[in-house]
């Protein structure tokens, strides 16, 4: 697809002495599904609202669908939808309200019952708000999202709140709409949604741009250990075990080895195993996740993978 | 899936229509704007309504439009105020801003909704006013009240949404609205016609645009000739409209801007590793605290909260110390029942101060908590919810005597109001007793309407009649009609008030308790606390869905 659906030079914000933006550039393609992770406080929330509009920014280049969100007023927001971080609702009014008033601000826009059995409150579409639960009020602030057939749609932590099910029917809905060409901008605390969903994800610490890449190239890329498990069979102990590339560490009687080498540590623990007559019980090879890679770019392990 | 129809969207129209239904639905508002003034209208044109002027015309020939003015001016002002902050807070209007929506067509559309409902305020007044009491409205001076009801409207909405402007949270924005209004009324010819009132708040009347909007309503229902349009009027509401209109514009905010979105400080540290929890020591886990700690630590905080709550500490210590004040300046020597006016108000006040705290203030923030899930998460710990209602019982029952203290201070000091210390006792003990018995009524009412956030409406809609019919606000010298009086004599509230007369008036002798009322406000309360023991798994919060994601509590004690 040929002009970026969005372009971020240089962008900064300051709110007194914190710059909670500072120095963002990157950019999203259209129909692309972009991913902003970061720990709380890095400035995501800020990042999105100035793309949909809502905040001023210090400085830096934005363009967003060929609009600047500044000054692109109500054409710029006809072809945007936006699910806020956090939004309440008019209280009194039922699901149904709620949705037809939202749809009908646009030109071009979704039926509102189809609206609402996407985002599968079919049967709350008579009720009002304020007995939702959380997780519903979550749905259809999507719904309102929605409203206006977006090409482009914002979404700060569009699934905190979901059970698991719904979860994985958001992920459903929201691939369905790249299907439709949609491109977005997700902000999320979900790893594995960031893994199922985005081509692409921008890891901000602090205001600043600290990773770039696809999920797996994330992943792959911070040349993070891999963690051979298993249990010290009896009556042995670490120094037992043959000489490895990686370290082992025990805690009680589970040993971990960390390694960049899996192949060659695994070949010689089951070799001496089996050359000695024993097992390994709850022998596992787990390669480093997305979440160990986010952990260690932003610094919050803990576990010292 | 998109719909095929090319209609053009037409979002101030869509928007006016929406917020005019959202207006209807909020109870508090219907509340405040309609109800609330007819039965001012009802309660005070059926005690002095046929009395006469000395120019020989009924009396309730001139209630109509103060009254009608009261009700636009909360439509217009109040609720347009706090609802618009409420709408920021929550983050609708963001959300709205979002939307291919030009900004003044939400503006304009909430203002659409408040002169909608003060129009629908004051027809329903009028109404009333005509074919129950028999006002007469003059199809020649109807131009004249038509323009004079779309100035005041168009002022008082400017004013509304000036002060959301200012204001960083819907607490503040009621506390403004209804703190200004409520006293203004008092001196703009709203809730006293034609008094007498010393200079300068005579000149605060005339200063501020309320009074203006009353007058030139009045001169619309003055029986005579002419159009009756008032233009000197109608020219202070037009420059109080500007004003407004430009701060309004100039200050206008589209987010929340201090209901906790949690961005002031700075970033959450992360949670400390766990090697810092240690394990409480031995002396921590043994001292299981007692029912006197419990008790006092929750109303310690209760108190706390009560002092962050300007609203309530208004209308409960505020709003009585002023008409304390206010109504012996305005009616000077006359005296009432053969006491003098400060004398009379003074148990009055008392008793509505002690009624307030525990029968409006205590539910609310109790009805409050639960809706917001604070009492389920209280459930999760090991203090008894009891504990946690004394607590609230008990700030409620020390609000009633700090306002019995700041009122006979007042009384006293400025008043020059006679108190026998002897009967100070007497004093104490019908308040302690009545506060008692509110408190009992206020949580028998929250324990047996469950799933109601906000009780306001209902606590107000019943005491503030309930303070005309029991003689608390006075309305002239007659006595009260039979039923009024049967009314009266049935609930605990004229009893709680006839007590504290016997305690303070200064002809009265013996130790001044009231032994017979005394025992119909003990029966009431025992009442209560009947209902609320039974009923108390209705404070257990479990059993509706709490909903974590509110940003915010809406309709916090809303006193409009
Ligand atoms: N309106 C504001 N005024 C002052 N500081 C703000 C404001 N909004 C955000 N901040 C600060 O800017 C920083 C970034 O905030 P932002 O909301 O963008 O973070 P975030 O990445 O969305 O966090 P989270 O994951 O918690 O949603 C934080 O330090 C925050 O406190
Ligand atoms: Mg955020």
């Amino acid at each position: 697809m040929n002009a970026p659906a969005i372009t971020v030079r240089g962008l900064v914000r300051a709110y007194g002495p914190v710059r909670a933006v500072d120095g963002l550039s990157f950019t999203v393609g259209r129909g692309e599904i972009f991913a902003l992770l970061g720990p709380n406080g890095a400035g995501k929330t800020t990042t999105v609202e100035i793309l949909e509009g809502y905040r001023d920014r210090d400085g830096g280049d934005v363009s967003v669908l060929g609009f600047d969100p500044a000054t692109g007023g109500t054409a710029y927001r006809e072809r945007i939808g936006i699910v806020l971080q956090a939004a309440g609702f008019e209280e009194e009014f039922t699901v149904r309200e709620l949705v037809r008033l939202q749809t009908s601000l646009y030109p071009r826009r979704h039926d509102p019952d189809e609206l609402i059995d996407l985002v599968e409150l079919t049967d709350k579409r008579h009720v009002r708000v304020k007995a939702l639960s959380g997780g519903q009020r979550r749905r259809l602030d999507l719904a309102l999202g929605l409203a206006g057939a977006p090409d482009l749609l914002f979404l700060d932590e569009p699934t905190t709140g979901f059970d698991p099910a719904a979860r994985h029917r958001a992920w459903e809905l929201i691939e369905r709409l790249r299907g439709l060409g949609t491109t977005i901008l997700l902000t999320t605390h979900y790893l594995e949604e960031a893994q199922r969903l985005a081509d692409r994800v921008a890891v901000i610490v602090a205001g600043r741009l600290v990773a770039l890449s696809s999920p797996e190239g994330l992943r792959t890329r911070g040349r993070l250990p891999t963690v051979i498990t298993f249990e010290l069979p009896a009556g042995t102990d670490l120094a037992a075990l043959p000489g490895l590339t990686g370290t082992a560490e025990a805690d009680g009687a589970t040993v971990r080895v960390r390694t960049h080498s899996p192949l060659v540590d695994t070949w010689r623990l089951t070799t001496w195993a089996v050359g000695a007559g024993l097992d390994l019980p709850g022998l596992a090879v787990e390669p480093p996740t997305l979440e160990d890679a986010y952990l260690a770019l932003t610094g919050e392990a803990h576990d010292g993978r | 899936m998109d719909d095929d129809r090319p209609a053009r969207p037409r979002p101030t129209l869509t928007l006016s229509r929406h917020a005019v239904r959202a207006f209807f639905r909020n109870p508090m508002a219907a509340f405040f704007t309609l109800a609330f003034p007819l039965v001012f209208l009802v309660i005070i044109g059926s005690l002095v309504g046929d009395e006469r002027t000395p120019e020989g015309v009924r009396v309730v020939q001139f209630l109509v439009a103060p009254f009608a003015v009261f009700g636009v001016a909360q439509a217009s002002f109040s609720v347009l105020a706090i609802d618009t902050a409420i709408l920021r807070e929550s983050g609708v209007l963001l959300r709205l801003r979002g939307a291919p929506v030009p900004r003044w067509s939400v503006l304009v559309s909430r203002v659409v909704a408040s002169v909608v409902a003060s129009f629908a305020s004051f027809l329903l007044v009028g109404a009333v006013g005509v074919l129950a009491f028999g006002v007469t409205l003059q199809w020649r001076t109807l131009p004249a009240l038509v323009v004079t009801l779309l100035a005041g409207t168009a002022c008082l909405a400017a004013l509304g949404m000036a002060l959301t402007s200012v204001t960083r949270t819907v607490l503040a924005a009621q506390t403004a609205a209804q703190g200004l209004l409520i006293p203004l009324a008092f001196v703009s010819d709203v809730f006293i016609v034609g008094a007498d009132l010393p200079g300068w708040l005579s000149a605060i009347g005339t200063a501020l645009p309320l009074k203006h909007f009353a007058d030139a309503a009045a001169a619309t229902f003055e029986p005579g000739s002419g159009y009756a349009f008032s233009p000197g009027h109608l020219a202070v509401l037009a420059l109080w409209t500007v004003v407004g209109a430009a701060v309004a514009v100039w200050r206008f905010g589209w987010s929340p801007r201090g209901s906790g979105d949690g961005r002031k400080g700075p970033p959450p540290a992360a949670p400390a590793p766990a090697e810092v929890l240690r394990q409480p020591s031995a002396a921590a886990t043994t001292a299981r605290p007692t029912a006197v700690t419990l008790l006092l630590g929750q109303t310690r905080f209760a108190l706390l909260g009560m002092r962050r709550d300007a609203l309530a500490t208004f209308f409960t210590l505020v709003f009585p110390a002023l008409i304390l004040v206010l109504f012996p300046v305005v009616f000077g020597s006359a005296r009432v029942h053969g006491l003098t006016m400060a004398q009379y108000l003074l148990p009055g006040m008392i008793a509505y101060a002690a009624a307030l705290a525990g029968y409006v203030n205590l539910p609310e923030s109790v009805a409050a908590a639960r809706a917001d899930g604070v009492l389920k998460r209280l459930g999760g710990t090991p203090l008894p919810v009891r504990w946690y209602l004394g607590g609230r019982v008990l700030c409620a029952l020390l609000i009633g005597v700090l306002g019995a203290v700041v009122l006979s201070v007042v009384a006293v000091v400025a008043q020059g109001v006679r108190l026998d210390p002897v009967r100070l006792p007497a004093v104490l003990l019908a308040v302690v007793l009545g506060g008692a018995c509110f408190c009992a009524l206020g949580l028998a009412l929250a324990a047996a309407l469950p799933r109601l956030r906000s009780l306001t409406a209902i606590t107000l809609g019943t005491l503030l009649p309930l303070c005309f019919v029991s003689e608390i606000f006075v309305v002239g010298e007659a006595p009260l009609p039979g039923w009024l009086r049967t009314i009266g004599d049935v609930f605990p509230l004229r009893h709680l008030m006839q007590s504290l007369l016997t305690a303070t008036r200064p002809d009265g002798d013996g130790s001044g308790i009231a032994w017979s009322h005394l025992a119909v406000v003990a029966v009431w309360a025992a009442a209560g606390a009947v209902v609320t023991a039974r009923r108390r798994g209705a404070f257990a919060g479990a059993e509706h869905a709490a909903t974590p994601t509110r940003p915010l509590r809406i309709g916090v004690a809303v006193h409009r």
